[in-house]
């Protein structure tokens, strides 16, 4: 019970020995498991936050793209608008163009007419005139007379043409 | 009465196991014996339990031992301190074999730590490891000027402190569980059948384990001021 002696050696020994042993078959084990499971959920966490970077990239990505498209989509639009707006423009100054010959044509054409008609009318009033001066030849009237009365005619018929003119 | 005392100093003597037939014949006490038993169960047992360990999909058992490590492995370091963290294994390992020491009363033997030489080697270690440390973490010469501190007219006391320390380890380690032994022992002789169950779950369980604290828990103690 109280003897201090080679035991002491001995137990020295025997602790060394147990100090060694549990650390080889307690402490080495379960701090090597522990410490590769750490590393496990280490690399299990930094993958997934390797993945969601990604996911977050390619989220950008398609976003800036779905911009661009809308982007694109409003500039084609507008150039449609554009285009359009100069076509309608370019159809619109065309029959403008087009009504504007058409009238002048027609214009040109009653003028044409009417100088034809005027012309007829002219031929007419002559021949009747010259009808008329036959007639009154023939009655063989005073001369001064008739030169009066053909003079009178003629002014009438004159002043008449100025009026439809 | 007579054969009492003799029954309770015969419990109480440790006796030679065997003798090695050298220097006139080296006596191998019962206590070194208990140890090496103690040693063969800690180790077949942590064989026993970190066997087949996994990373994934853990065995209940696994899960317990982890569990149980790392609680104790904290537990110490939480004394020892993040400095001393590579004295835990040491300090895990004197633990669970003064805790096993301790309470293998239960199973009729006789407690290695009831031996002046186990406590008086436990305490011889403690202190190699705390100066080791001490040394090993300042420098010889700061360690020898960390006597004189806080100031030299202390240095004595500091000097002897090296003394002191082991021996009242050693001294109340082997004072309790010897002395709970023997409360045991008496209470056995005197009523043996149930009455020493209960008192078994003091002085062996809640005696053998505070003890085994209270010794990694001053050594762990010592070595952190050592090495602060």
């Amino acid at each position: 019970m109280l003897r201090l002696d080679w035991n002491i050696l001995f137990n020295i020994i025997n602790l060394l020995i147990l100090y060694l042993l549990m650390k080889r078959f307690l402490f080495k084990p379960v701090n090597e498991i522990l410490a590769k499971r750490q590393a496990e959920a280490d690399s299990r966490f930094a993958q997934a936050d390797a993945k969601e970077a990604q996911a977050k990239e390619s989220c950008e990505k398609y976003e800036a793209l779905l911009h661009d498209a809308q982007s694109e989509k409003d500039r084609i639009v507008a150039e449609a608008h554009t285009q359009a707006g100069k076509e309608y423009g370019r159809i619109v100054d065309e029959a403008k163009r087009t009504a504007d010959g058409i009238v002048e044509n027609a214009k040109e054409d009653a003028r044409k007419e009417k100088n034809a008609m005027m012309q007829q009318a002219d031929a007419q009033i002559r021949e009747m005139v010259i009808t008329a001066a036959a007639k009154v030849a023939g009655e063989a009237s005073g001369s001064d007379s008739d030169r009066k009365l053909y003079d009178a005619f003629l002014a009438a018929q004159e002043k008449d043409e100025h009026e439809t003119k | 009465m007579e054969t009492l005392a003799e029954n309770l100093l015969e419990e109480l003597t440790c006796e030679d196991v065997f003798t090695i037939p050298v220097f006139g014949g080296i006596g191998v006490s019962e206590s070194t014996v208990m140890t090496w038993i103690i040693m063969a169960v800690l180790v077949l047992l942590s064989i026993w339990l970190t066997h087949g360990m996994r990373v994934t999909n853990i065995s209940k058992k696994q899960a317990a031992v982890e569990a149980a490590v790392t609680w104790i492995n904290n537990f110490v370091e939480d004394m020892v301190g993040e400095e001393g963290k590579k004295y835990v294994p040491y300090l895990v390992t004197v633990l669970l074999y003064v805790a096993t020491a301790n309470v293998i009363g239960l199973v009729g033997v006789k407690p290695p730590t009831k031996d002046l030489s186990v406590t008086a080697a436990l305490a011889l270690m403690s202190i190699v490891l705390i100066e080791a440390a001490g040394i090993r973490q300042r420098g010889v010469k700061k360690w020898a000027k960390s006597f004189a501190e806080p100031m030299a007219v202390i240095a004595p006391i500091n000097v002897m402190e090296v003394f002191i320390r082991p021996l009242s380890l050693c001294m109340r380690l082997f004072g309790n569980v010897l002395g709970a032994f023997v409360i045991m022992e008496l209470i056995k002789m005197v009523i043996p059948v149930g009455v020493p169950l209960v008192f078994s779950f003091y002085f062996d369980i809640f005696d053998g384990l505070i003890q085994a604290y209270v010794f990694v828990f001053l050594t762990s103690l010592f070595l952190k001021e050592a090495i602060e």
